[in-house]
């Protein structure tokens, strides 16, 4: 199971794919795995953004339940890294 | 200021729309997120609309039932649209849940919108499905929440029984303006949506584009998106593409790539799309893109930067567009969709005015602040400035703006005292500030406290709200203001707020990150005041228009030090801060 880019689809890659993703949304400079998704100022227009570019990237789809357990941008690695495996 | 005559719709009603439209070949074209077509021909979105119209009945919807649609772009929207139509009942576009998102804030918000015109039934997809049946318990929806594959008759499509539909029946429910926990249900007519329609069908004609070719990405619960492009799409029986929104967000340039492959000739969109154009399109994804179809613009529903209006023509001139195509225009859920456009043909045009001779003495005088044309008034409907006594007032005076036509709402449903708050004698009050120049309109305010971000309307009462125990808050004593910050390409959000003497440092990044978590809308700038220096009215109820204009002015300023003995007492039962 590999990402797109080659690497193996653990959450610490994909975590770091996503940090990237987040970047291209917002004006967040230091993202690390801890970070709290909100401090990376996605507003709801960025976050249908960034959801449309992960479903697309990874060929997955997220479920609006999805979000209600999701602090860290490494809980959203986690769950991007488990529909990826649940897809394959 | 008149339009032309009012044009008589080409329908009665928008079931004889559909049967017109279903007859004429044309197609919807829904764009993927690979950004490939699929093609539904009118005559399959009626066959299915006709379907699910019998499911409906058989699920036991009756004539004048609320229907709420919680779907995304795609058919299955437009068919169960008009079949609750088909069926009798009165379709009611909400919006889906953003994932990723706060479920509870989106739950609240639905049960308050299903509760306030008591929907019968809510129609939703299979992602939806198991999380709006939480919000249709809450309001205790007589018929459950359904998903439409569940809801169609198969192999039949008789609706029994037939009733027989009228202009003044009303047709849809859409929600404008209202805080979450207060929604606000505009109702609207065939009468008053086919009007409207026709308005801008004349438009069109006038502008030498009888046949357009819409390209959309607006979301479908939205006015701009729903009368505005898909129901004038069926109105004039013309091609229509549309967008999944998030499609547009995440990769502008599909919404320009879109436009060259269908040779797109109409558009819609708020102030906000262009600069994100602007911003995240690269040159090198429009290879091969030719925008010279595209004949109208139309940029509404927000305040209108003219420097992003000129800066879009000038950087996608180079792919053809034209500048004469980009169309400022005025209009509110309350009047359907649209008030003024642009004269056609014309470039539009700005006055530069004294910020502050418009907010204080209602006067336009010369100045560095650059306003916006939204254009004259569409067939049929007028439009006048009034002073707060409903006096007529001149041109180049600034007052509320009040329009009247065929296309003004019947009333907000089951609200007659929300009602007769904005409707006397036909007008209704935008709470919007503007005034007449050269026999066109520029908007320039607003006198209710409305906050509109990226096109949508947002209640100051729900930013408020999300700040609720936040510590160094005084508890309910923060306002929400819109306002353009200085060199920006639209209107933000602001946060004034009284703090305790407690307060902890960094109140002001807690303030931005509360509102954002809570109501997934950024704050611009928050501003950290002392206690008592919002000012109130004599019960204590905080004045956010005051405020805004003191915060913007920089007079917003403590309380002066008083003596205990000069200190009145608060008035009985006055609820103060």
């Amino acid at each position: 199971m590999t990402l797109p880019s080659g690497q193996s689809a653990t959450s610490a890659a994909v975590a770091q794919e996503i940090i990237e993703l987040i970047k291209a949304e917002s004006d967040a400079v230091a993202l690390g795995p801890d970070s709290a998704l909100q401090d990376a100022g996605m507003d709801s227009a960025k976050v249908l953004s960034l959801v449309f570019r992960i479903e697309a990237r990874y060929d997955i789809e997220l479920d609006a339940e999805d979000g209600d357990d999701l602090r860290t941008v490494g809980d959203l690695a986690q769950l991007v890294a488990r529909r990826i495996r649940e897809r394959s | 200021m008149k339009g032309p005559p009012a044009v008589r719709p080409r329908f009665e009603t928008l079931h004889e729309m559909l049967d017109a439209a279903a007859q004429s070949g044309q197609s919807l074209f829904f764009v993927g997120r690979d950004e490939k077509d699929r093609q539904i021909p009118m005559a399959d979105i009626r066959r299915d609309a006709r379907a699910f119209a019998a499911g409906l009945r058989d699920a036991g919807v009756a004539a004048g039932d609320r229907v709420a649609l919680v779907l995304p772009t795609g058919p299955e929207f437009v068919a169960c649209f008009f079949g609750v139509l088909l069926a009798g009942a009165i379709p009611v576009p909400l919006y889906p849940p953003v994932r990723l998102g706060k479920l509870d804030e989106y739950h609240r918000g639905t049960a308050a919108m299903l509760r306030a015109v008591q929907v019968a039934l809510v129609v939703t997809d299979e992602r939806i499905h198991p999380i709006l049946g939480v919000a249709a318990a809450d309001a205790a929806t007589r018929l459950g929440c359904v998903t439409p594959s569940g809801c169609t008759r198969v192999g039949g499509h008789e609706i029994n029984p037939e009733t027989r539909t009228v202009a003044d029946d009303v047709a849809m429910i859409q929600f404008s303006s209202g805080t979450t926990h207060d929604p606000k249900p505009v109702a609207l007519t065939h009468g008053n949506l086919l009007y409207n329609i026709a308005a801008i069908a004349d438009y069109f004609a006038g502008g030498g584009m009888p046949d357009p070719v819409g390209v959309t990405w607006l979301p479908l619960y939205h006015d701009m998106g729903l009368i505005g492009n898909l129901l004038t799409a069926f109105y004039l029986s013309r091609p229509l593409v549309l967008l999944p929104p998030e499609l547009f967000l995440a990769v502008p340039a599909a919404w320009l790539r879109a436009i060259s492959r269908h040779r797109g000739t109409v558009t819609a969109a708020p102030n906000f799309a262009f600069g994100l154009c602007l911003d995240r399109i690269r040159d090198d994804e429009l290879t091969g893109v030719d925008l010279s179809s595209w004949r109208l613009c139309l940029n509404g529903a927000e305040t209108i930067s003219a420097e992003v209006a000129r800066r879009f023509s000038d950087r996608f001139g180079r792919w053809g567009f034209a500048a004469s195509a980009l169309t400022p225009c005025y209009g509110l859920a309350e009047a359907s969709v649209a008030v003024t456009f642009k004269p056609a043909k014309s470039t539009f045009k700005t006055v530069g005015a004294r910020a502050e001779s418009l907010a204080s003495a209602g006067v336009v005088e010369p100045g560095d602040k650059e306003l916006v044309s939204t254009g004259r008034p569409l067939a049929g409907v007028e439009v006048e400035i009034r002073d707060d006594d409903s006096g007529p007032l001149p041109a180049g005076r600034v007052g509320r703006i009040v329009v009247r036509g065929p296309n003004v709402m019947a009333g907000y449903l089951g609200r007659t005292d929300l009602t007769e708050q904005v409707l006397h004698d036909g007008w209704l009050d935008t709470g919007d500030l503007g005034f007449l120049h050269d026999g066109e309109l520029f908007v320039c305010g607003r006198s209710k406290e409305t906050v509109i971000i990226r096109g949508a309307n947002h209640a100051p009462q729900d930013f408020e709200a999300a700040l609720g125990g936040l510590p160094g808050v005084r508890t309910g004593c923060a306002v929400a203001v819109g306002y353009i910050p200085a060199e920006s390409q639209g209107e933000a959000l602001a946060m004034l707020v009284e703090t305790t003497s407690d307060a902890p440092p960094g109140l002001a990044s807690d303030v931005a990150a509360r509102v954002l978590q809570r109501t997934g809308i950024t704050v611009d700038h928050v501003e950290l005041l002392a206690s008592g220096t919002l000012p109130r009215t004599s019960s204590g109820k905080l004045r956010r228009l005051q405020a805004r204009a003191q915060w913007l002015a920089g007079t917003l300023s403590p309380p002066q030090k008083v003596s205990v003995l000069s200190q009145g007492a608060p008035a009985p039962g006055s609820k103060r801060c």
